[in-house]
């Protein structure tokens, strides 16, 4: 698949149309012949902006009397075919209802197609291919055909182009047969289009190979999680760390008990704040691991988790309880 | 609103002068060159801030009842309570002298403690009712106003005068900000800048809301409306939220910013409006309200578009309006599902959404604690539906709490077809309230007629349809994925039967699978909200190899450091909590600790500051 920075910024868009685009010249009305003649451009040389697009549909958005349903319509084809990328939706979002019904002497032919354009977009979506050349062939996509994509050039192509983003992530090798009906091809024609596509063809079991990509060379992973903490966070949290040590070291040594609380600003012997010293007995445990876990050690070895685990389960259960007793203080 | 009441005033003392004085008032600031700083299009300048030509219909009417308004209204003055009163007068003095921290009380615990009492279900004094206790300061009524009619918006009704005048007095307000000979000296609080552009974009999308509902409009209203349909048009809201940004030269800052240039470079480039808190803040608020409008005219692109240059991230100096951080991401959340990048979605989502668990215990005290409560649990819905469609295990914190709020939605959501109505419901719950840029052909009775008859389909369902659109193509993906789990290698033919469809169907079913787990995804480095590579975003991953499919499964470690970086920030609060909270009564049995009784606070307040070997143990 492309990346996203082409599609916003596509190699050939010229400066006259990234300053339309990027600017606030894009609201001025007098502009939309510029961005017209640009599309009318995109048709002919198969290349394609839809920011330039959605820009000329901006302009009809607001300025109700500019709107042509030619362009409207030129511009949901190029779109169509841009999928799995959603401009075509894109598009439509910006096409508010028409305030003003058409001028009885020329027939609005956007209400009649848009829903033949929609449905072959839905069939894109759906990777169903096959119904979309049916429906694209039939003769209620005759008007679609003869007045719009006709002029379009390489519209077919760039449908294929569509077929083809969406099998080449899921395939290894596709049957001929199969792949024939997807790309609307056969014979000579399809055995041409794949060795353009470069995948090699078995002629024999009518099997295409497609060379290896990054989406159709599938593995299993095991994804470890692996945090940074900012160097704030830590900070904060060094005086509990100092305070857990001592804790650890002899938890029933009065003096180093009472130093390392003493570092938190509590009197350890005032029996009234026993609360917060059971508190940091239990809780800061957590932090010591804390610690280990987010100074970007992955946990790794077994043991230490199932200590971690256990702790954890004192902890949350501590926890409890001091949240009780703090929403009574 | 005020000049114009002038005018009737002295029209009253003068009958003859009514016209010209009526002309001379809307000339001083209706036609010339506002905001058109020349690089602006031509129907951008002329569409802006147009006084609506229904203020000369109400003159005359007006001009009949003008004493008896003189006298309503003095005794109005007399009926407004003495402490409100004090506090206008207080209010004007803050404002007079820039002094911030009292134009925060007044704004933030005065103004909403006096609506409590005396206006919970009134207005306040009009501006021309209070203008005698401050000097008939015209900048103070207009930021008077502004509280006024935003509080007439959120607790009463707005009729048609408040939405039009409220439109005038915003036109006002920026008026004088941007077209005043340089900046203007004012300050105000971070907080109320934030809410000037926020309500004004909230004014804005309530009335194209209320104006598409031709229906219930009284002729008094159709008339205005056909006649002033200037008045908060798309193109004057875009313009004024453009104008700030290009004053401010707010872009210009956010790269220098980045680039690490200093803050005496960083003045040179912002210029003489920039450099000033105001119009700085004032700017970075316009590319948030950019964001917003473009939204809720359903251009996704264009909306992320202006964000090119703002970073996401809660280090940036421009986050400390929560309010606008949490809208920022909202929109920006939303507009990601509507491009189907419902990776960056979640993201969005997650971050804000611990920013708001992690802020809970500051901000439950703000008057806006509500508000933004409420846009955490439209973001936690937009979160179940990103979830649905692209399921990950970013964090299960959040998702846990999505699922005790919207748990029998996310159930069904996983049904396929069946799920369809909750997308629905949670979608409807949770999008923007979309507007059309155009209003209902008012001028034109007979189309308005058309109108009424055939009404267009609402944005919204518009809107909705498209996603569903995006949704129902996704349909069979959470049944094949729940068979594939269970397999490493199966033939396509027997994974057809099992589903009970056709080989071929299935087939294509599975490259939407396919399609569905790959996203396009912002990536480190990335420059802009829009750019970003296509990453996988699905622990099962399949390949068709001709008739047969591999399957391989990725497995997430268990995960500990969230836990452990929640349960240290509630212990740390915990006990935050406990060091701050008053000691009980000392029991009188113990005496031997009588001699430390006299300083108990002391060790505690300086205790950080013990050193560790310095402690004399007894």
């Amino acid at each position: 698949m492309v990346s996203a920075s082409e599609w916003a910024a596509p190699p050939t868009r010229t400066e006259l149309i990234e300053n339309l685009v990027s600017g606030v010249d894009r609201y001025n009305p007098n502009n939309v012949g510029i961005l017209e003649d640009y599309l009318y451009h995109q048709i002919r040389s198969q290349e394609y902006d839809c920011l330039a697009n959605l820009a000329i549909l901006k302009l009809y958005q607001f300025n109700p009397d500019l709107y042509n349903p030619d362009v409207v319509i030129n511009i949901l084809i190029k779109a169509l075919t841009a999928y799995p990328f959603p401009d075509f939706n894109l598009c439509i979002s910006l096409l508010d209802e028409r305030p003003f019904p058409a001028n009885p002497d020329e027939p609005d032919p956007l209400p009649s197609l848009l829903p033949v354009l929609t449905s072959l977009y839905n069939l894109l979506q759906q990777c169903r291919f096959p119904a979309f050349w049916a429906l694209y062939r039939s003769d209620k996509a005759e008007s679609l055909r003869d007045n719009y994509t006709v002029e379009c050039v390489g519209f077919e192509d760039s449908v294929r182009e569509v077929v083809i983003r969406a099998v080449t992530p899921a395939f290894k090798r596709i049957g001929t047969d199969r792949l024939s009906t997807y790309l609307d091809l056969s014979g000579d024609d399809l055995t041409a289009y794949i060795e353009k596509l470069g995948w090699s063809l078995d002629a024999e079991s009518g099997v295409a190979t497609l060379p290896l990509n990054p989406d159709n060379q599938i593995v299993s992973t095991v994804v470890q999680e692996n945090i940074q903490l900012p160097r704030t966070l830590k900070k904060d949290l060094m005086w509990l760390h100092y305070a857990n040590l001592h804790v650890r070291a002899d938890k029933n040594h009065r003096t180093h008990t009472n130093r390392c609380v003493n570092g938190t600003g509590v009197d350890i012997d005032d029996p009234r704040r026993t609360d917060v010293v059971i508190y940091l007995l239990f809780a800061i445990p957590g932090l010591y691991v804390l610690q280990h876990t987010l100074d970007s050690v992955r946990i790794r070895d077994k043991g230490h988790q199932s200590s971690i685990r256990k702790r954890s389960s004192i902890l949350s259960k501590y926890m409890r309880i001091v949240s009780r007793e703090n929403t009574r203080i | 609103m005020s000049q114009q009441r002038k005018a009737i005033w002295e029209a009253d003392l003068d009958e003859e002068l009514q016209d010209v004085d009526l002309n001379l008032a809307i000339g001083s600031y209706g036609q010339n060159d506002l905001y058109n700083d020349g690089t602006r299009p031509a129907s951008l300048a002329n569409d802006v801030l147009n006084r609506p030509s229904t203020v000369q219909s109400r003159i005359d009417e007006a001009t009949l009842v003008a004493v008896q308004q003189q006298m309503a209204q003095q005794a109005a003055f007399a009926s407004i309570p003495d402490v409100v009163k004090r506090f206008i007068v207080h209010f004007h003095q803050a404002v007079l002298e820039n002094n911030l921290a009292e134009i925060t009380v007044a704004y933030e615990s005065g103004w909403n403690r006096l609506t409590e009492k005396f206006y919970a279900k009134t207005e306040w004094p009009e501006a021309e009712v209070i203008a005698p206790l401050v000097n008939d300061d015209q900048i103070f009524l207009i930021l008077y106003r502004e509280l006024y009619y935003r509080h007439v918006y959120s607790r009463l009704q707005p009729d048609i005068d408040d939405r039009f005048h409220s439109y005038e007095n915003s036109c006002e307000l920026f008026n004088y900000l941007l077209n005043s000979d340089g900046p203007v000296p004012l300050q105000l609080p971070e907080q109320w800048l934030w809410d000037i552009i926020d309500e004004f974009i909230y004014q804005f999308q309530s009335f194209c809301t209320w104006r598409t509902k031709v229906k219930s409009k009284t002729d008094e209203e159709l008339q205005l409306l056909g006649e002033g349909n200037q008045v908060w048009s798309s193109y004057s809201v875009l313009n004024v939220l453009y104008s700030l940004i290009q004053k401010s030269k707010i872009n210009e800052h956010i790269l220098a910013l980045q680039e690490g240039k200093s803050t005496e470079e960083i003045a040179e480039i912002v210029g003489e409006y920039g450099v000033r808190p105001l119009y700085r803040m004032l700017g970075y608020f316009s590319i948030i309200g950019l964001l917003r409008v473009h939204s809720l005219l359903g251009d996704f692109t264009l909306a992320l578009k202006v964000m090119e240059n703002v970073e996401l991230n809660q280090k940036s100096p421009f986050t400390r309006v929560t309010a606008c951080h949490v809208t920022t991401y909202y929109y920006v959340g939303f507009c990601y599902i509507m491009l189907r990048r419902y990776s960056d979605a979640i993201r969005a989502f997650v971050s804000i959404l611990n920013f708001i668990l992690r802020m809970r215990q500051y901000h439950t005290r703000s008057y806006q604690y509500d508000q933004i409560n409420k846009t955490a649990d439209r973001m936690y819905a937009l979160f179940a539906i990103c979830n649905a469609l692209s399921p990950s295990r970013l964090d299960d914190n959040i998702f846990n709490t999505a699922k005790e709020r919207f748990g029998e939605q996310i159930t069904k959501m996983s049904r396929g077809e069946e799920g369809i109505p909750a997308f629905e419901e949670l979608f409807i719950y949770a999008c923007p309230k979309f507007i059309s840029a155009n209003p209902p052909p008012y001028e034109d009775p007979e189309l308005l007629q058309a109108y009424i008859d055939d009404p267009p389909v609402e944005p919204i369902q518009r809107h909705l349809s498209l996603f569903l659109s995006e949704v129902r193509a996704q349909v069979p993906v959470p049944t094949l994925r729940s068979f594939l789990k269970l397999y490493t290698s199966l033939d396509a033919k027997k994974l057809a039967n099992f589903l009970d469809a056709d080989e071929e169907e299935m087939v294509q079913q599975m490259m939407v699978m396919k399609q569905a787990s790959r996203s396009i995804s912002r990536v480190e480095n990335g420059k802009g909200l829009l750019d970003g590579q296509t990453i996988s975003t699905s622990d099962l991953d399949f390949v068709i190899d001709d008739n047969m499919v591999h399957i391989a499964e990725s497995t997430v470690g268990r995960r500990y450091a969230g836990w452990f970086i929640r349960n240290t920030e509630h212990a740390q609060r915990v006990y935050d909590t406990i060091k701050s909270s008053p000691l009980p009564p000392r029991k009188v049995n113990v005496t031997q600790t009588q001699p430390a009784q006299a300083a108990p606070a002391p060790p505690r307040n300086a205790g950080a500051k013990v050193a560790w070997g310095g402690i004399k143990v007894a």
